[in-house]
């Protein structure tokens, strides 16, 4: 299936408009059973070009979207002629389609996870990084690792419109998923990073060791809790750039959902009393798998300021809907950026304090801001003792929680997150366990 | 039906058991096209997914490949570089079945949505809209969101070759409103069935789902505490799916990741109590004719009046835990793995009546939907969020919402603490679930009403 191909076709047909995503993407994994045993190796290639085309009707616009496995010139002629009849009755009032960009520098790939996919090595990498995770497991006493899967992947992505725009991007991601049991508990732990680099065996390991002793350890909540909760670590992350969702704040910040009336967001109104507050989108952090040069439609990625300190400032916004709201189209969605506050993390951590380190699932209402989440693992700050905890249920409502927000000045960087590396909360939230 | 695919993958299975492993070839299409009406505009979108799972069992584990499409050359070209694996001396044997079958299903309901012309279903949907806006003029917006699924596998091995083609249509209903404070919120209606039947909608269904937002646009945060509840079926078949389901997929018994695993055989509940899965309610968005194993669809009961019994099962896993197959091999897509997955999960039906039910409650709560779950095999916590519950005083429902809380407990003092199973039945949840938070598939859940001692809620 060629790229190539598929473009004369759209061009000999003489379309409106149209654009094309082409995309490669091979993967390895290897699915690891009890500690010991593979149970699963497996390598895959997927090939497949999303196309849009667009019919204009006056000022208006409709497009509709399809995507092939093969550039089979019959098949590309009915699949348009379909998308075509959708378009017709799809129009809504038009919109410029991204021309020619100019892409920020940011590196999404490690040469060395490509030349694994390229001789053919994948395998090998994934067993010899199985290996060192397997070797740091025989130091950690009593605990098994019961669950391991590790995941390359290297996408290369092409996109090419009729307004003369082309952007390429390459990517790689290494995946790592554990669960130490110990007892009668386990802990569970996953890792998404761009590069080798950041994947230390040796500490992930005893990262997830550490936290399974801890779970096994922990004191069941049993009481309410109001004042003094604090996040870090893989909790903070899931707070601000969850996996299956977007955090409210980032939700409202959003031209699309402005449009539809679902958001309670203004440019250049304040969103929280909290000044210290300032939340951007930054899609040029080199290795993280949230940074990308451009949106699905090649529009150009943009460093954001969605709040700058407590006022909403820009929104991100696809070409579309960038022009329905009259703002900037601001290309994808990067890391999630909060800025540092000026308090050390050993002045949040008062006496009294619960931190929570990992929910069990945190997805919050992103319409409405509430929430409620199991805590997996949390401590308790108590008479000069760190106590681990569980199984309480953090509540709250992430919009109220922002005016009485307070920041570490130390700060960390994880998959989707970048910023302080403790935040405390004194309002709109509470812990409650029976 | 596909005897071209069934073919041609069949002439790859002698090239993939070349060194005397067992071998399969798993063909995946899936179409589907959405159409989004709300107050805004109307989009409308199809996608595809296709390709072909190849894989070669050694005797000791899997050896997978994967190519998007159909592309015959590159399957060949896999088949040949699969066929050089090696059968392992040390070997753990899997349950498969030799009686031949070759055969080709079909679930496309009574009307098959693809007879029905795209304007027609683009029109349909911005009727259905203009319908719902006109229930209330409380509503921030309203969506109409019509999805068509159809879902085509062709499995083939040295002695099946079967081929299913599955279709779905599946209306979502989203009111949103305002509460007083300025806050959004939302509350929404899925239905399905396999045919275009289920476009007829009636009024009062947009009714209820306008009138329902209303009131949770008024609903307030709930005191933290543990209340006598009644479950609908929507949350009792969360309770089935993420609270238990999980904690019996074969791999997380193998792995020692599940509390089940101490309970086969022994008391978890009272004799009311029973939990089965299976793909064989036609009707239910978990419903097929056969796994990705090639496996044909069987009912296991999880729990069976009380009594821990079956867990659910792919090849692998059921040879590993040695307990029977069943029909819960399933993957995402051809380049994902196949696990022990569930189906329509679901706790059976009672001999209560649900009004019998809701009388017995003097100071409680119905706990009506959430927006979702989480597991915990190994604690058997309980991790429901997003919980739309409602005050009942004297056996009567107030009217007075609470919304968003999250109900936590330990899943043996809940499932002790059913008091009551009705009789009523439904299987309303049309939703996917994951492998923690990746490897999705449809599923379906529901079950009877249940009365429930000393919920914890906060």
């Amino acid at each position: 299936m060629k790229a190539a191909k598929i473009v004369k076709e759209l061009k000999r047909l003489k379309l409106d408009a149209w654009s094309v995503l082409f995309q490669e993407q091979e993967k390895s994994t290897l699915h690891l059973t009890k500690g010991e045993a593979i149970e699963t190796s497996m390598d895959t290639k997927r090939v497949q070009a999303e196309i849009t085309v667009y019919k204009r009707s006056g000022t208006f616009l409709g497009d509709s979207k399809f995507i092939l496995f093969t550039d089979d010139t019959a098949t590309i002629k009915a699949e348009v002629k379909d998308a075509l009849i959708i378009a017709n009755e799809s129009t809504k009032p038009g919109w410029p389609l991204p021309k020619k960009q100019r892409y920020g520098k940011v590196v999404t790939f490690d040469a060395k996870i490509v030349k694994a996919f390229e001789k053919g090595d994948t395998e090998k990498l994934n067993l010899k990084l199985w290996k060192a995770m397997r070797a740091a497991t025989k130091k950690e006493k009593g605990i098994k690792l019961n669950h391991a899967e590790l995941h390359l992947t290297r996408t290369q992505n092409t996109i090419v419109n009729s307004e003369g725009l082309k952007g390429k991007n390459e990517a790689t991601i290494l995946f790592v998923e554990a669960i130490m049991t110990i007892k009668k508990q386990e802990f569970h732990n996953a890792l998404t990073v761009g590069t080798l680099k950041d994947f230390s065996p040796k500490l992930f390991i005893k990262e997830t060791a550490d936290s399974a002793r801890d779970v096994l350890a922990a004191r069941k909540w049993k009481r309410v809790h109001e004042k003094g909760i604090l996040l870090s670590g893989i909790a903070l992350r899931d707070f601000w750039a969850p996996d299956l969702t977007m955090t409210p704040v980032v939700a409202h910040a959003n031209a699309q959902a402005k449009h539809r009336h679902l958001s309670r967001f203004d440019r250049g109104q304040r969103v929280t009393k909290n000044k210290g507050f300032t939340l951007m989108s930054d899609p040029f952090i080199s290795h993280n798998p949230a940074s990308g040069k451009f949106d699905v439609e090649g529009t150009a990625s943009k460093k954001l300021s969605l709040v700058e300190k407590g006022v909403c400032k820009e929104f991100v916004a696809n070409q579309r809907y960038a022009h329905y709201l009259g703002v900037p189209p601001t290309g994808a969605l990067g890391v999630i950026s909060l800025s540092k506050g000026k308090e050390k993390v050993k002045d949040l951590r008062e006496q009294g304090v619960v931190e929570i380190v990992s929910f069990s699932s945190f997805v919050p209402n992103s319409l409405s801001g509430d929430f409620s989440a199991e805590i997996r693992l949390g401590y308790l700050y108590e008479k000069g003792k760190k106590i681990p905890i569980r199984g309480a249920m953090f509540t709250g409502n992430v919009f109220t929680m922002l005016d009485a927000m307070r920041l570490s000045k130390e700060g960390m960087e994880m998959e989707r997150y970048k910023g302080p590396a403790v935040v405390r909360f004194d309002e709109g939230c509470h812990l409650a366990g029976f | 039906m596909h005897s071209d695919k069934k073919e041609f993958l069949a002439s790859l299975i002698p090239l993939l058991e070349k060194k005397g492993c067992y071998a399969e070839a798993l063909y995946i299409r899936d179409d589907s096209l959405g159409v989004n009406r709300d107050n805004t505009s109307v989009d409308v979108g199809k996608q595809r997914d296709e390709g072909v799972k190849l894989r070669v069992y050694d005797g000791e584990r899997w050896h997978e490949k994967g190519v998007s499409g159909w592309d015959e050359k590159a399957l060949t070209k896999a088949a040949k570089v699969l066929g050089k694996v090696k059968k392992q001396k040390k070997n753990v044997k899997l349950d498969i079945r030799e009686d031949p079958i070759n055969a080709d299903y079909k679930a496309l309901g009574k009307i098959d949505p693809t007879t029905i012309p795209l304007d027609e279903k683009i029109t349909t949907v911005k009727k259905l809209h203009e319908q719902f806006l006109g229930t209330s003029k409380k509503l921030v917006n309203a969506r109409v969101y019509y999805s068509e699924m159809r879902e085509t596998k062709v499995f083939v091995n040295r002695h099946r070759k079967l081929s299913q083609v599955i279709s779905g249509c599946h209306f979502v209903l989203i009111a949103f409103v305002q509460s007083p404070d300025g806050d959004l919120r939302y509350h929404y209606k899925s239905l399905f069935d396999h045919g275009w039947e289920r476009s007829k909608i009636p009024k009062k269904i947009l009714n209820e789902v306008a009138k329902f937002a209303e009131r949770v646009a008024q609903a307030e945060k709930l005191k933290p505490g543990k209340y006598t509840c009644l479950l609908t079926p929507a949350m009792s078949g969360l309770l089935a799916h993420e609270s238990f389901g999980h904690g019996m997929e074969a791999d997380t018994i193998f792995k020692d990741r599940a509390k089940a695993a101490d309970y086969f055989g022994k008391r978890l509940a009272s004799e009311k109590v029973s939990i089965a899965d299976g793909p064989l309610m036609l009707g239910t968005h978990g419903f097929f004719f056969f796994d990705d194993e090639g496996f044909r669809a069987t009912k296991t009961y999880m729990i069976k009046k009380g009594i821990v019994t079956h867990p659910i099962t792919d090849a692998y896993n059921a040879a590993r835990v040695k307990k029977p197959r069943s029909s819960n091999g399933r993957c995402e897509s051809f380049d994902r793995k196949i696990f022990a997955r569930m189906t329509t999960t679901y706790f059976e039906p009672g001999k209560s009546s649900k009004d019998a039910m809701l009388k017995r409650i003097k100071d409680g709560l119905i706990l009506h939907e959430s927006s979702g779950g989480m597991e915990d095999p190994k604690g058997w916590g309980i991790q429901i969020q997003g919980v739309i519950a409602e005050e009942v005083k004297k056996g009567k429902p107030t009217g007075k919402l609470f919304y968003e809380a999250g109900m936590t407990g330990y899943l043996p003092d809940v499932l002790k603490n059913i008091k009551a199973v009705s009789k009523e039945f439904d299987i309303p949840g049309t939703g996917r679930c994951g492998k923690g938070h990746h490897d999705w598939v449809r599923v379906a859940e529901g079950g009877p009403y249940l009365l429930i001692d000393e919920v914890v809620l906060s």
